[in-house]
Formats: C-alpha cells, sequence, structure tokens
C-alpha cells in the first residue's frame, strides 16, 4: 500500500493506534469533546477557515498539505522573515532592550495546562500551543521570539517661576561677640561597648549546597579496600542509605559524603541503565540524591515558529504576525490550541485573524490592556501536516 | 633601592593605596547608570558629558534628532556663529552626546515680535537597526504651551526619554505626536524620566536671551558644537527590505503508518 496513497486507510491505521498502544487509556484524540476554559464574558468568537478569509498580504494562505511537504518546490515559502535582536559586531552588549518589542517564547513563569484546559502561566508577550498527544498527554510547546524595533519617545516637563529676591546682603550681627559655649563641659561616654555574642545558630547547610571541588588526591582516598566486605561501611551508616530516609542529624555526614560523590561523578561516575538504555540524571549531580530516567519516544512533536513580518516599526504602522505549526513527531495530534498574549504596544486589528485549518479564534482582554489571542484547531494534525496563522496589530 | 623588609611603612602606605584603588573601582562598578542623582539645577552640558564617561559607542555618534513645531513657529539651529535659515518643516540633524547646541524659534504665537532659545542637549543614544537611523530619530517638539511659558518669564524643562515597553501606557499614539505629563515644579523631570524609561535629550526653554545690540555671540551659542544636517527620510527610504530566505529542505521524513493485516 502506497503511503500517500490512500489516506482512508491512513486514518483507519491511527485510529487504530491508541486502542492497540494503551487500551486501558481512552484516546484523547476526538476533537472537541472536551470544553476548553471558560473566557471572559468579553471575548470574541470568529469560526475561522470555513469560508477563504481574505488574504493580508496579498496572496492566498498557503494550505500545506501532506503531499508538498518535502518536494521540491511544492511548499511555498513564508511570505515573512523572521528577524532576531539587533547585535552590531564587533560592540558588546546587552544592549538596550527598551527600544524592542518583544512577542512569543515562553518567559519568566512556564505555561501550565489543567486536565480541564484551563491555562496557567501564560504571561504578556507570550506565545505557546498546546496539544494532545495520543497516549493522553498534554504539552505545551513555546515559539521563538519575534523582535521588532519600535522605540517610543515620551517626555516630562517641569515648569520653574523665578521669584524676586528681596533680601538685602550686608553684614548682620557683626558687633556680636562670639565666645565658646560651655566649654568646661566634661561630656560623658553616650556608648556601652558590650561585648557580642551569639544571638542564634547558624543555619546548618543542606547537602545540595555543598560544591567544594576536590582534587585528585581526595579521590584516592575514596576508594576502597581490596578487602572490602559486604556490609555498611562507615560512611555508609546513613539513614538514608539504610532505610532511604532522610534524617537532619544526619546532614553534616551526609554533606561530606556529597562531596565524594562530586568527585566521583566527574569521569568515573556511576553510569545508570534503564531496560538497556542510557538513562540521564534528572536533579543534577550536586547532591546526594538523584533520580535517573530515560529518554521519552518522540512520538508526538508540535513545532512552532513565529515570524514578524517588519524589524523596525514606528507607532501608528501596522506588523503582521504569522505563526507555523507543525508536526515533526510520528504520531497524530490533536486538540492543538494556539496562545498568543499581546503586548501593551501591539494592537490586534479585529478582523485580521487567519488560519489555514479550520479552527475557533477567540479573544480575551489581559493584564496588558491589550489581547489574548486564542486559535483552537479544530482537525487533528497528521505526522507532517502543519498550517498557519496570521493576524495584524497596530504598533501604539 | 628600598628593600620592603626595612620599610614596613612603606609596605603600609602601598596596602592603603591599592585598598582605595579597590574600593574606587567596586564603587564604580556598582554605580547605577542613571542619570537621577543630578539636579535639575545641573549645568548645561554636565549630564551628557558624564554619560560619555561611562563607556559605550557613545563617543562621536551623532544621535538623530528632529526639531519640530506646531504652527507657524519657526526653527533655526546656531552654527558656526550665525543661524540656520528659519523653517517651519521639521529639521532633522544629527548631534553629539554631551554637545549643547543653540537653537532660535520665532514668529512665536501671541508674540510675533519676540524669539526663543532653548537648548538641546542629548544625553544618550539609540540603537536602531543599520539603515533606519534617520528613520527613528529622538523627537524632539516645541509646542505652544511651553513656548507661551518661556516668554512669559517661566523655565521649562523637559526631558525627552525611551518609554521601557514593560511600563508604557496603553494609550495610542499618532505619527508626529509625543506623549509627555507634567511633573511639577518641585520633581526633578530627570528622575522623573530615568523611573518611567531611559533619558535620552534635556530641552530647556526660558532664561538668557542674547544681547540686542551686538547679537548673539560665540558663548550663547555654545562654540557652536558640530551637527550634521540629515535629509529627511523618504517613504521609499523608510521601508525596511526583507532579505530573501532560501526555504531549506526538511531533513525528517514523515514516519510512515504501519502496514494492517
Amino acid at each position: 500500500m502506497s503511503y500517500f496513497a490512500n489516506r482512508r486507510a491512513l486514518l483507519v491505521v491511527i485510529a487504530m493506534i491508541p486502542a492497540c498502544a494503551a487500551p486501558q487509556t481512552p484516546p484523547k484524540l476526538a476533537m472537541n469533546t472536551k470544553q476548553p476554559a471558560p473566557l471572559a464574558e468579553s471575548r470574541q468568537v470568529q469560526v475561522l477557515g470555513e469560508k477563504p478569509a481574505k488574504p493580508i498580504v496579498g496572496q492566498p494562505l498557503p494550505i500545506l498539505q501532506r503531499e508538498g511537504y518535502e518536494g521540491p518546490g511544492c511548499a511555498p515559502p513564508l511570505p515573512f522573515v523572521a528577524y532576531g535582536p539587533f547585535n552590531p559586531p564587533g560592540i558588546k552588549g546587552p544592549w538596550p532592550s527598551d527600544e524592542y518589542l518583544h512577542d512569543g517564547g515562553d518567559a519568566e513563569e512556564p505555561v501550565a495546562v489543567s486536565p480541564e484546559w484551563r491555562v496557567q502561566g501564560l504571561n504578556v508577550e507570550d506565545t505557546v500551543a498546546h496539544y494532545d498527544t495520543l497516549d493522553g498527554r498534554t504539552k505545551v510547546e513555546p515559539t521563538n521570539c519575534t523582535y521588532v524595533y519600535a522605540p517610543r519617545f515620551s517626555s516630562v516637563r517641569s515648569v520653574v517661576t523665578l521669584v524676586s529676591n528681596d533680601f538685602v546682603d550686608g553684614p548682620n550681627n557683626m558687633s556680636k561677640p562670639v565666645r565658646p559655649g560651655r566649654f568646661d563641659e566634661r561630656e560623658v561616654a553616650r556608648t556601652n561597648i558590650e561585648q557580642l555574642q551569639p544571638i542564634g545558630a547558624a543555619k546548618s547547610l543542606r547537602p545540595g549546597l555543598y560544591h567544594r571541588d576536590q582534587s585528585d588526591k581526595v579521590m584516592s582516598l575514596a576508594l576502597l579496600p581490596s578487602n572490602a566486605q559486604y556490609t555498611l561501611l562507615r560512611f555508609e551508616d546513613l539513614s538514608v542509605i539504610r532505610t532511604g530516609a532522610m534524617l537532619g542529624a544526619e546532614k553534616a555526614r551526609l554533606a561530606e559524603a556529597a562531596d565524594a560523590a562530586i568527585v566521583w561523578t566527574k569521569d568515573t561516575g556511576v553510569r545508570v541503565f534503564i531496560s538497556k538504555e542510557r538513562a540521564v540524571v534528572q536533579t543534577g549531580d550536586q547532591r546526594a540524591q538523584a533520580i535517573y530516567t530515560v529518554k521519552e519516544p518522540e512520538n508526538g512533536r508540535l513545532r512552532i515558529c513565529k515570524i514578524a513580518s517588519t524589524a523596525a516599526a514606528q507607532p501608528g504602522d501596522f506588523v503582521e504576525f504569522t505563526l507555523r505549526y507543525d508536526n515533526v513527531g510520528d504520531q497524530v495530534l490533536g486538540n492543538i490550541v494556539i496562545l498568543d498574549s499581546l503586548t501593551t504596544r501591539l494592537e490586534f486589528v479585529p478582523g485580521s485573524a487567519q488560519s489555514s485549518r479550520k479552527a475557533h479564534f477567540m479573544t480575551n482582554p489581559n493584564v496588558a490592556e491589550s489581547l489574548e489571542l486564542r486559535w483552537e484547531i479544530d482537525e487533528a494534525l497528521l505526522p507532517g501536516d502543519g498550517g498557519i496563522v496570521r493576524f495584524r496589530c497596530k504598533v501604539r | 633601592m628600598i628593600s620592603l623588609h626595612r620599610s614596613p611603612s612603606i609596605v603600609l602606605l602601598i596596602i592603603v593605596v591599592a585598598a582605595g584603588i579597590e574600593a574606587t573601582s567596586a564603587s564604580a562598578q556598582q554605580a547605577p547608570a542613571a542619570h537621577y542623582r543630578w539636579p535639575s539645577q545641573t549645568p548645561l552640558g554636565q549630564v551628557g558629558s558624564e554619560r560619555l564617561t561611562q563607556g559605550g559607542p557613545v563617543v562621536g555618534y551623532f544621535q538623530p534628532v528632529v526639531f519640530s513645531s506646531s504652527q507657524e513657529i519657526t526653527i533655526s539651529v546656531a552654527r558656526d556663529g550665525d543661524w540656520t535659515d528659519a523653517t517651519t518643516q521639521p529639521v532633522y540633524a544629527g548631534l553629539l552626546l554631551g554637545q549643547t547646541y543653540r537653537l532660535k524659534l520665532s514668529h512665536l504665537p501671541l508674540h510675533p515680535d519676540r524669539e526663543c532659545y532653548p537648548t538641546v542637549e542629548v544625553i544618550d543614544r539609540t540603537y536602531p537597526p543599520p539603515g533606519v537611523e534617520r528613520r527613528f530619530p529622538i523627537p524632539i517638539v516645541f509646542n505652544d504651551d511651553d513656548v507661551r511659558l518661556a516668554v512669559d518669564g517661566k523655565f521649562v524643562t523637559r526631558v525627552v526619554y525611551i518609554e521601557d515597553p514593560q511600563q508604557a501606557i496603553p494609550g495610542g499614539q499618532q505619527p508626529g505626536e509625543q506623549l509627555w505629563h507634567d511633573a511639577g515644579s518641585h520633581a526633578n523631570p530627570l528622575e522623573v524620566a530615568d523611573r518611567l524609561g531611559r533619558p535620552v535629550a534635556i530641552v530647556r526653554l526660558g532664561g538668557r536671551v542674547p544681547d540686542e545690540k551686538q547679537g548673539p555671540d560665540y558663548a550663547f551659542q555654545f562654540g557652536c558644537p558640530k551637527w550634521l544636517l540629515l535629509i529627511p527620510p523618504t517613504s521609499a527610504s523608510a521601508v525596511v527590505t526583507a532579505p530573501k530566505v532560501i526555504p531549506t529542505p526538511r531533513t525528517r521524513r514523515p514516519t510512515p503508518p504501519a502496514e494492517t493485516n
């Protein structure tokens, strides 16, 4: 069976995947079976994709199809160009960021999606997409950050008035004799020097705070003697070693053990394998305990990219943004939601939102007195497929 | 040759000097790059000169500015001991940081026979992308209210600053306009502007006028520092041309579905 010949058969195969892979968890790819989190009443809902919207830049939206995804000359080039921050060569930064408008990415608090599709951590200037995978996970993928040079100048005024000066400068009280006052007064000590005493015990450091490195000579001290017995050694006599329980009284001794462990993790550290697969440390090796995990399978990944139509704009100019999302994994993705929280100086132009796929578009005011844009893609995204959403903003 | 073992006082002196140098450098590193420590009565040119000592690509840079006025006020800029031709059109100029430039405003509203001589001091520069420097000059706007106050004997100090996008006012701004607010007579406008953004220019109106008989002298024009007369940006040159992008071929091939029985 050809890969691209029978699309219906492909969908049947994809529909059978969750039943075979994870029978105990119901598939979450039945589109729009869950209701999204309620938004404010002032939101605006618009269905995109049912009718071909009027193009922004004079050409129709490129509908990305599977057949043309990799072939030469089939994928139309994007009409815009991505720009980065201004970094002139030969001059060190950082450059003043107050002259650029930032939009995109996931700064500060990371965006998280609850099982009820309630999005948390979407700050101003953030642009993310969250989607569901076949195994029931909800992932969040941020976009890149776009920069638009758009400085806005303001001014502060201060008005000072001169007042007529009627003061007459002249000798005053020149005949007044000046004598020392209270010359014979003996000053007494007004400060008692007390011997300082400790007012409290210093806080004991956690084992994780020990970052002291040791030399090779110390490494040799950690070598076990050749006649070691299969019993707990003296430095192993810790509750965390014996029973796994962390006791506060053992912190100091545990810190010393952690230092030795750090030395061992340089070159001759412990290698952990889980199911014949090399595991990577999850919480760092600077503490006594460490969590080892294996690499997750890349069964569902969404790549989303954001670009702007211009690199510089003045107040009053229009800037068009394009978000391109692609399924770069090997399984179908569903419930794709694209969120973009605009910054204060970007004003969304009503009616300018477009989508190459059928989607529901909504707006919601954000804390920056701008809008939070939301696209809910109705269709599932097959591996290798992608889509485009566009919108236009006015620079305030 | 002085032996250090025999001269403990010299060793002590070296230690004291080294500690002083270390303390000085540490305090210089900790000093914030702010201007508001200067009072509003700072002599002309001192804030910009201090900015030059802070380093960066500011020495010898001609910062584009545009002088504009409302209604029929004409603008002239001091040059070579004289004034340029008065014009009501916006004047695009490149000014040096740390220098003080004298301007002349004529045809003032309600006072057509009087003139005003403001000063402009650029205290920081902008960093626009190459090719659009003239498109994003620092706007110096002389409005009727400022001129009227200056003619009435008031001292008007206006600090132009770049808004911090994180603290920007949500209101819109039309091309040619400039948002501003009054800091009050007892507030330091430089300090207020530094809290709201990054001050880039100080404009002062009112005060000295040239001698009526002798006319403007060289000292009145602050030595006529060099400046560049820039060509106003046209619509064609203001357009940012985007470079061509060659679409990169995709290396990841979609995984074909499993064969069914």
